[in-house]
This record gives C-alpha cells, structure tokens and sequence, in this order.
C-alpha cells in the first residue's frame, strides 16, 4: 500500500514539475533495491538510507531488502518497471549493461579515480564506467598457525612461492590433517591462472585459455589433490573451504576476507593467519576480486535521475556515510576506495592486510557475454581435474575449443 | 465373501453402466463446477506456460524489457538445437535426463510402499495413541529442510555414524565421503565384477544421445543415492496422508463381511484393502512420477560442486539456466523446461497404460 | 518390513486374543515407537539448536538436552563464544539470540498475513477443489476429458520458467502486492483436485444414485451427501493446502514481494536471516521452530477426523 501511495505522490510531484509548479517542498520518491546479505549488513545498510534522507528533507527512499533479490529484479526488470537504484553484481553486469538497464555513470560518479582500477574495470563497458563499487572481496591463503608450528615450519609470507606451498602442505598432511583444501571451483584456481600470466584471450582476441600458463596453473592446483597433501572441501566433510579450514581438516585454503567473520564467530577458538596468494613461477602476482555496485536505472530521467546518482554517491563516495562508514563498519567486504583501506583494517584487524594488498592486482573474472556454455565448460573442466578424472591439459583444451567455437575461431 | 464385496464396489465405480438415465443436465452443473477452477489454472498457469513456450523460441534473456522494440528475437529452434539435439550443450542435459530418470525409478517405488505400510498402520483399530503415531509420521514432511540437511551431512560424513556402523559390521570397509562421491551404483558392481569403461568392450564407448553408454548405465552416484534416501524420508509422510484418506473411504462393512468370512490379518489387506485403494495407489504414483521428474529443492539444498554431474536434475538446470551463471537465459530455460514437461507427460501416459490396469476412466 | 508390519498389525485384530497374538502386538508397538522417534528426532534437533549460537548449530548439532541456565552468545567484550562454552557432550545452555534475532517489529503483521492468507486460499480451494474434483469423477459433460489432461499437464510445469510470465500477467492484471492478487492465484490448484477426483471415485456410488432416485439434485447431492463423506480427504485437503501457504515463498516473493508490509513468514524471516555464507543458523533455526510448530499443532488438530471406518449405510435414504 506504501509503495502505491509514495509512487503516486512521486508521479504527482513529476507533474507539478513539469507543469512549472514546482517548489522547493517537492518531493522525489526513490525506489532502491537490494539483497538480503548478513543481519548486520542488512542493518548498515538501512542506517546509510536513513542518512541519506535525514541529509535531503526532500528526497524519500523507499529501501527493498529482497528476500531473493536475482528472481525478484528480473521480473521487474522484463515488466520495464524497475527501481531506480539496485545493486548489480560483476557477473550479472555484462548482461544488464547489454540489455540498456543501467544508465552511464562516467560523468555522474564522484571522485571516480579514488576507487580501485580492478573494481571500475568490472563495470565498465566500451569505455564507460556505468555504476560505482560500493565494496568488494579478494582471495588471499589462509593458513592453520598451530598446524605450522606443530609441523616446525616459518609461517607463510608474501615471499612464499608455489614451491614452498607445496613443500609446507606436504609436511602438515598428518594426523587427519592435509595440507591444502582446494574446491573444485574455478575461482579459486584461476588466482594462480592469473598469477601465471595466463589470460583468456591474447592480445588478437583469439582464445588463450588452454596456453602452457595456464595449463600450468590448473597442475598446481591439481597436485595437491593428486599426491595427497589436499583435498576437496566435500572429502573433508564440509560444505566450503572455510569449513574445511575452520574444522581443522586442513591446513591452509585460498578463501576471501568473507571467511574472517566467519570463522570468527563459527570456530573463535580457531589460531589462522592471511597472505596473499604465494608468487608464480614467473614471479607473479594474482587474486581474484568479487563485488558489486550501486547503479541507476537507465530509464530514472530529470530530477529522480539527479536524486538517483546523488544517493549513489552518497553511498559510495568519500565521505562519512559511504566508503568510510563501509570501512568503519568493519564486516566482511572492504571499501572500494583505496583511501580507506588503512581503516578498514585498523577496524578488523592489521593481521589481514593481504586481503587489501590483493586489491592491487586483483582481477574480477568476468567471462564476455555470450560465453555462457564456455562458462559451464570451466566448470565442468575444474570438476574433472579435480576429481582426477582428466589432465589439466586436455580439460582446458576441451573448454578452450567451445570458447574458440563460440568465438568464431 | 471378500472377494466378491471387493468387485462389487469397483463396479458401482465405473458411472457408465451406473446412471445411465441422467446424463441430461450434467453438462450445466459439470461446467459449473469446474468454471472457477478452469478460470485460475488458464490465466495463472496455462497463459505463463504458453508465453514459456513461445520465449523458448527466441533470444530473450529474460532481463531485457519487453517495452523495448529491441526485447528479443525470434532464432527458431536453436535454444532446442543447443541443448536437446546436438548443440554444446547436449551431454550437460543429458546428464541431467540421467540423474533425474535414476533418482525417479530410485525414488517412486520406495516411496510409495512405505507410504502404504505406514498409513494401514496408523489406521489399525487396535492402535493406541493414533493421533501421536499420525503426528510423528507425518513430521519429516513439515521439518526444516536446511536442519534435515545438516542432519543428513553429519550421518553420511565420512566419520559420521552410518560409516561407524558400516566399519563395525564389515572391518575391512573403506568410509568413504557419501555426499560428494560421484561413483555411480552400477558402476561399483560392475568394479566388483572386475568391468571397468575399458573392460567392458565396444558397446560401452558407443555415444548415445551426448553420453557415452557406459555413462549412461552408470546408476545414480553414491552422492545421488543419499538425496534420495532423504527425499523418500521427506515425502513419505504427505503420500501416508493420502492413503489414510483413502482407506477411511472403505467402508467398515466390508470388512465385517469378510471377517464373517473367515478372512483376517494378510487376506484381508492382500484381497480387499488392495484392490480398494488401486484408484489410490495410482493417484500417488502420478504424484510421485510428476513430483520427482521436477526434482529441484532437494538437489538445491545437498549438492556441492563436487557432485553437480552426478545430482544436477533437469528441473535444477532449469533453474540454473534462467538465474546463475554469466548470461543467465530465460529462453534457454524454457526450451528445457518444455522438453521436460514433454518427458514427464510421455511418462504419465506410459505409467497410465502400464501400471494403470483397466483403471480406464482415470 | 513391507509384508511383515501389515500383517502383524492386522493379527493382533483378531477378536479372541493367544499369548502369541500379544506378544506380536508388543513388538509392534516398538517398532512403531522406535519409528516414530526416528522421524521426529529432526524436529526436536531443530528446536534445540534454535536455542544454540550460530557456531554452534554448525559444529555442535547433536546436542539436545537443556541446562536450565540461559546465556548469551556474546561474552562481555562482545565477541562470540566457542561452541564448547555451551555445549558439553548432549548437553547445551540455551540462548535466546535466535529468537530474539527474528523478533523484530514486523513479524506480528507477518505473522497475520501468514494465517489470514493460509486460512482465506484453504477455505476457497477445499471449495473449488471438491467442486472441480466431483465434476471431473462424477459428472458426464463434453470437454470433461480435455479439462482432465489439462489438470494433470499443469503439475508437470516446471514452476521456474513460469515465475517471470506469472509475474508478467499479474501486473498487467494489476494484482501485484495486493492480498487479493494472492489468493485469487492460488484459489485452486491442481494436485487439490487430482486430490478429490481420485477420492470420489474410490466412494461408492450406489448412496448418490439412491438419492437421485428420490429426486435429489446433483448440486443438492453434493452439498448434502458427497461432500460429508468426503471428510477425510477434506481433512488431507485442508493440511495440505494449509501447509502449503504456510510455507509458500516463491508464489508470495512474486506477488507480495514489492512491499515488506504485506510480506509473509518465510519471506520476511529469509531476509532477516541473511544469505550465502552469512546465514545465521541460530535465526534460521528459530524462525523454522516459529513456522513449524504451528503446522504440527494443525496437523495433530485435524487429523483426529481421520476415523477409521466411515459407515455409508446410515447415510442411505
């Protein structure tokens, strides 16, 4: 009944406008979509809209946390009714950009240059940056500090390389121990794809996703599982690798700062620590990142868009109620602008700083659209290599050719 | 005699040789009654179903506006070609046909004679406490599937109850990880008999319909079989309640008659309560084909990425075809979801020639 | 089991009681009581971990028997406790957390929304189920046997494709987060009438055509004598559908969705509840307990209209 009443007063309010009877007492009626995250985000998140209207007597936001967000948008998306601000994801962004959703933020977004390169290249299209970050996630090595020093080992830094965490999860696989959990996941075997120089297209565009990089990557990955200091998370009795390492069945795991709050709350008694991820071969870097953006609706247009894009710089922007209130908040994901990384970490913790380090070089694995049965290809291909049923080599060869198929090659 | 009170009642079933004479005026109270029924299941079913239908012959992506002149087109049969005939994704579908066909020949029958068992149970005269016993029988179906889970995950973990008593009643007995391993039943039989993919000789590399043979004589995986025992755990109580609605419908006479008769204990349920409840028995199995070819919420809960191939459903690559995943299509989607609805209609038809009998009129 | 408990059960009817014949009966009962603690061993596993904190529903599951002292899952420093300060072997304090997590301003009106649609969608389908289900068994009509297959067909939709049209239809419709819009949708379905059709046609036939003999209407007929025999699969009915909306979130998220103030139970408590790896398994847990019990205490309600032995005699004439 809200909803109707504060949709006709908006409409109303649009027409006095239009009409030149406006006055400073109109008032604009945003509605603003989102999912259903942890209680404490939820709770956030509400704080930051009651700001935003405390800050402007003249705009109303009606906020719709969504008990399932992806179906619910999607029908109001295909009934061309949709909110004027929603949160969209990395892998959702490709298509939503594509089906003329979201309007261009490039000249809306304040102080675009503050936030992370990785972050805006995850929603940029054909060089605009359509919708601005509000937090993210990288994937850094979790590692089991009683495991190590019961094994007599140095605990893992950022000069560790892929020998030397072979070599460690050899020496702690004991006592019902292994060394490393490793899900049959493509996003967490691809922090080392990346790290390899390996990349999905080369510079002609033509399909690189079987080269020796990053057939390389996947036997890595792979041997831990192959000779016994690894195993999936479901061998460990467990749903994911933070259960697996919060459990104490293995040793060390590739997870993202999500798994700090958990294990905090879930095993407290639990003694770990964080790197990054450790160096290739070739000496370098990779993680990957996830996150998500608040964008405006392509079809918000007068002052409802002006509104629109001043809440969502007011949620993402520099100041007090956006980026630094996700930094001060201190719940699983960081701020997208680097000027509060320091904070975020005074907040959680000094101990988990490679999870803002991996923010650096960090890369949002985004397949192109209309690569979707390359996608299920990946997949099917990590499941194989990883239940040993085929060579990295032949399973990234059998995903390569559909993407080369998709790719017209 | 108990046979004859049994054959006697089925007949009074059948209306044709019953009321011949008043077959005038039936059409005006038969619409009648069906109208407001017919009116809610066209608008609020059979219309989505048919823009389903009609989206499953175009590029939409589901997310795209239909206002906009640009909201999809029309591509023929290629959703169709890429899934079902020989496009890309041909072996993910029928993987998927795999699972879910061994998941209901696995499910249905189990189901249906515990249901059974159970209900003549509780509806024993001598049974004291009837309510508690209906009660607690019927609880798996109203207990929270995310407990019933972790419940389940515990059970079948690898340290976990089901393999400590496997360990003690067979000392040389590997525990195995039950949720996520993806060995197929057949396959593990044919490993005991020393047949192995290449052992087993021509026929097994033979590709039928995007799988291998051998593949497809896999039986459901070790991951697969215990969602299934949870799914039987689950339904049994719901499909008890049908029957127990069924068996009051007999009448106390006719069992009087047959006690008279000299008929008790397994007579009596062999000869009559059986016969009774065929038009029963025949409701719950439709349900049960119906319900487990649309399998979705059990796989949803206990898979892990490990066992996708082995416990994906067709219903759940609906699912993951419309809302996971880059480009997620609603096209797509519909294209499988009509196949589906073809496979379990031929089904339905198959079971009501086979198993139906001469329940004609059903 | 499948031939052995049936017969056993049915031995122990026998009018003139051996010692043999009790001894069965005893054993029957065993099993049946050692059945029944299996199938009900979930639910109060899902009542006692509502009362534990989130870490300890995931690594302490099998406990379940209360101390009497409650606590909190937060010590003085607010940090979380270790499951092992609460639970020791099957033993557990309790917690409140849980229930006080769910307990927020809005879950009284969705409570009422719960039950007012459960109750109002229940009424109308055990009435346009049992009409449907009569006409499809009983009546002769052209077009009843097309109206049968159509039935049957819409169980064999897959409910995922069809969420986005459905959603389409009723906003064109204008039905979107209105109550009306609800139960309009949902005022038949058709496992309801599947439900009644099988039923009606496994009744007898011979008390129908006695009273049209006498002149009864069909619509007289029913209202008056079908209907009344058909208590017990009126009973399955109204459980059934009762539970059904009870627990309904896809149809409510489509519908209802829009606007939190006419949310229901489940969508309301899965959003208070969080997602993925943010799930809070003690919210999760009590708002199962809220939802669950009620539908047990239904459940035991109707079920005692489940009386063995219907005598359709008495009905004659």
């Amino acid at each position: 009944m809200m909803n109707k009443k504060r949709l006709f007063v908006g409409a109303l309010a649009l027409a006095l406008s239009m009409t030149g009877l406006s006055s400073a007492q109109d008032r604009v009626v945003l509605r603003v979509w989102t999912g259903s995250s942890s209680p404490v985000e939820n709770e956030f998140k509400e704080k930051q809209i009651a700001a935003f209207e405390a800050a402007n007597p003249n705009i109303d936001v009606d906020l719709l946390i969504s008990p399932d967000y992806g179906t619910q948008i999607r029908a109001a998306f295909a009934s061309g009714d949709y909110p004027e601000v929603f949160t969209v994801g990395q892998f959702d962004f490709p298509q939503w950009q594509a089906d003329g959703l979201l309007a261009i933020g490039t000249d809306k977004i304040e102080d675009a240059e503050g936030i992370y390169e990785g972050l805006r290249a995850a929603f940029t299209a054909d060089g605009e940056l359509y919708c601005a970050p509000k937090d993210f996630s990288t994937l850094a090595l979790l590692y089991n500090i009683d495991a190590f020093e019961a094994a007599g080992l140095a605990l893992p830094d950022e000069t560790w390389t892929w020998e030397d965490m072979a070599a460690a999860a050899e020496a702690l696989t004991k006592d019902g121990m292994v060394g490393f959990s490793a899900a049959a996941d493509k996003f967490r075997w691809m922090a080392f794809f990346y790290a390899n120089g390996a990349q999905l297209f080369d510079d002609e565009g033509k399909v690189a996703f079987d080269s020796p990089e990053a057939i390389e990557a996947l036997e890595f990955y792979q041997s831990f599982v192959a000779n016994g200091h690894g195993k999936l998370p479901s061998d460990l009795n467990s749903g994911w690798n933070g259960e697996a390492f919060g459990k104490g069945a293995a040793a060390m795991t590739i997870e993202g700062n999500w798994a700090i709050g958990y294990l905090r709350d879930t095993y407290p008694q639990l003694n770990w620590g964080v790197t990054e991820i450790p160096l290739a071969p070739n000496g370098g870097r990779g993680t990957l990142t996830f996150t998500e953006c608040w964008a405006v609706s392509s079809r918000a247009q007068g002052a409802l868009a002006d509104a629109a894009w001043k809440l969502v710089n007011f949620l993402t922007g520099p100041n007090d109620d956006g980026a630094k209130a996700v930094a001060e908040a201190g719940f699983g994901v960081m701020p997208a602008r680097a000027e509060f990384g320091d904070l975020w970490l005074s907040t959680v913790g000094e101990e988990y700083s490679a999870f803002v380090k991996g923010a650096e070089y960090a890369v949002a694995p985004i397949f192109p659209l209309g690569f979707a049965d390359f996608d299920a290809a990946v997949n099917e291909a990590t499941t194989l290599v990883m239940t040993l049923e085929e060579s990295a080599e032949d399973a990234l060869r059998e995903a390569a050719d559909v993407a080369r198929d998709i790719n017209g090659e | 005699m108990a046979n004859s009170a049994a054959l006697d009642l089925s007949s009074a079933d059948k209306p044709k040789r019953s009321w011949p004479k008043f077959l005038q005026g039936e059409t005006l109270v038969g619409w009648s009654f069906l109208t407001p029924s017919v009116i809610i299941l066209f608008v609020f079913l059979i219309l989505p179903l048919l823009m389903a239908f009609y989206f499953s012959f175009t590029n939409w992506s589901g997310t795209r506006p239909l206002d906009q002149p640009d909201a999809y087109q029309f591509v023929g049969f290629d959703n169709y070609q890429r899934w079902i005939i020989d496009g890309r994704r041909t072996d993910d579908f029928y993987r998927a046909v795999r699972n879910t066909l061994y998941y209901v020949l696995g499910v249905v029958p189990v189901q249906t004679v515990i249901a059974l068992v159970l209900a003549v149970i509780v509806n024993q005269r001598w049974l004291r406490y009837k309510g508690f016993f209906r009660t607690a029988f019927y609880f798996p179906s109203i207990t929270s599937s995310i407990v019933v889970s972790f419940i389940f995950l515990f059970l079948f973990s690898a340290g976990g109850p089901i393999n400590t008593l496997l360990q003690v009643l067979n000392p040389s007995y590997q525990p195995i990880a039950w949720t996520g391993n993806n060995d197929g039943l057949i396959h593990l039989l044919l490993g005991g008999l020393g047949i192995t993919r290449d052992t087993a000789g021509e026929w097994a590399q033979a590709r039928i319909l995007g799988l291998r043979a051998w593949d497809w004589i896999a039986g459901p995986s070790v991951a697969l079989s215990t969602i299934m025992a949870l799914a039987v755990w689950t339904t049994t109580g719901t499909l008890m309640v049908i029957y127990l609605s069924a068996l009051q419908g007999i009448p106390s006479s006719v069992y009087e008659a047959a006690e008279v008769d000299g008929a008790t204990g397994w007579a009596q349920f062999r000869y009559i309560t059986l016969p009774l409840l065929k038009p029963t028995t025949f409701f719950v199995i439709t349900l049960g084909l119906i319900g487990t070819f649309q399998v979705f919420d059990q796989i949803y809960v206990l898979q892990n990425d490990t066992t996708a191939r082995t416990t994906t459903s067709v219903a759940y690559l609906v699912y993951t075809t419309a809302f996971r995943g880059t480009s997620p299509n609603l096209a797509e989607a519909s294209a499988i979801a009509v196949v589906l609805f073809v496979i379990i209609f031929i089904a339905t038809l198959l079971q009501r020639r086979f198993v139906g009998g001469d329940q004609a009129e059903y | 089991m499948t031939t052995t408990a049936p017969s056993l059960a049915a031995q122990a009817t026998i009018p003139t009681r051996s010692p043999l014949s009790i001894i069965l009966s005893v054993l029957a009962i065993a099993f049946l009581a050692a059945f029944a603690i299996i199938q009900i061993a979930p639910f109060i596993l899902t009542v006692a971990n509502s009362f534990k904190c989130d870490a300890a529903v995931e690594n302490r599951p099998m406990a379940f028997i209360p101390r009497l002292e409650t606590i909190s899952c937060r010590d003085a420093e607010g940090r979380f406790i270790l499951p092992d300060q609460q639970v020791d072997g099957l033993f557990f304090s309790p917690s409140l957390d849980g229930y006080r997590g769910i307990l927020v301003n809005q879950l009284p009106r969705w409570a009422f929304n719960t039950l007012f649609l459960s109750v109002v969608v229940t009424v109308l389908r055990v009435i346009f189920n049992s009409m449907a289900g009569y006409a499809l068994a009983r009546l002769r009509f052209p077009g009843k046997r097309v109206i049968f297959f159509v039935v049957l067909g819409v169980l064999m939709i897959p409910g995922v494709v069809l969420l986005i049209p459905r959603f389409l239809l009723l906003k064109e419709l204008g039905l979107l987060n209105t109550y009306h819009g609800y139960i309009i949708t949902l005022a038949s379905d058709a496992f309801g009438i599947l439900l009644m059709k099988q039923f009606f046609e496994s009744i007898p036939g011979e008390i129908e055509e006695a009273a049209m003999v006498d002149g009864a209407s069909r619509v007289v007929i029913f209202w008056r004598i079908v209907l009344p025999m058909a208590t017990p699969a009126l009973t399955a009915l109204t459980i059934f559908s009762f539970q059904g909306n009870w627990n309904n979130f896809m149809d409510a998220l489509i519908i209802l969705g829009g606007n939190t103030e006419l949310y229901n139970l489940p969508l309301g408590l899965t959003v208070l509840r969080g997602s993925g790896q943010d799930v809070q398994y003690d919210l999760v847990l009590a708002g199962s307990v809220v939802t669950t019990l009620p539908m047990a205490l239904i459940f035991f309600f109707f079920q005692r209209y489940f009386v063995e032995g219907i005598s359709y005699t008495g009905l004659k004439g």
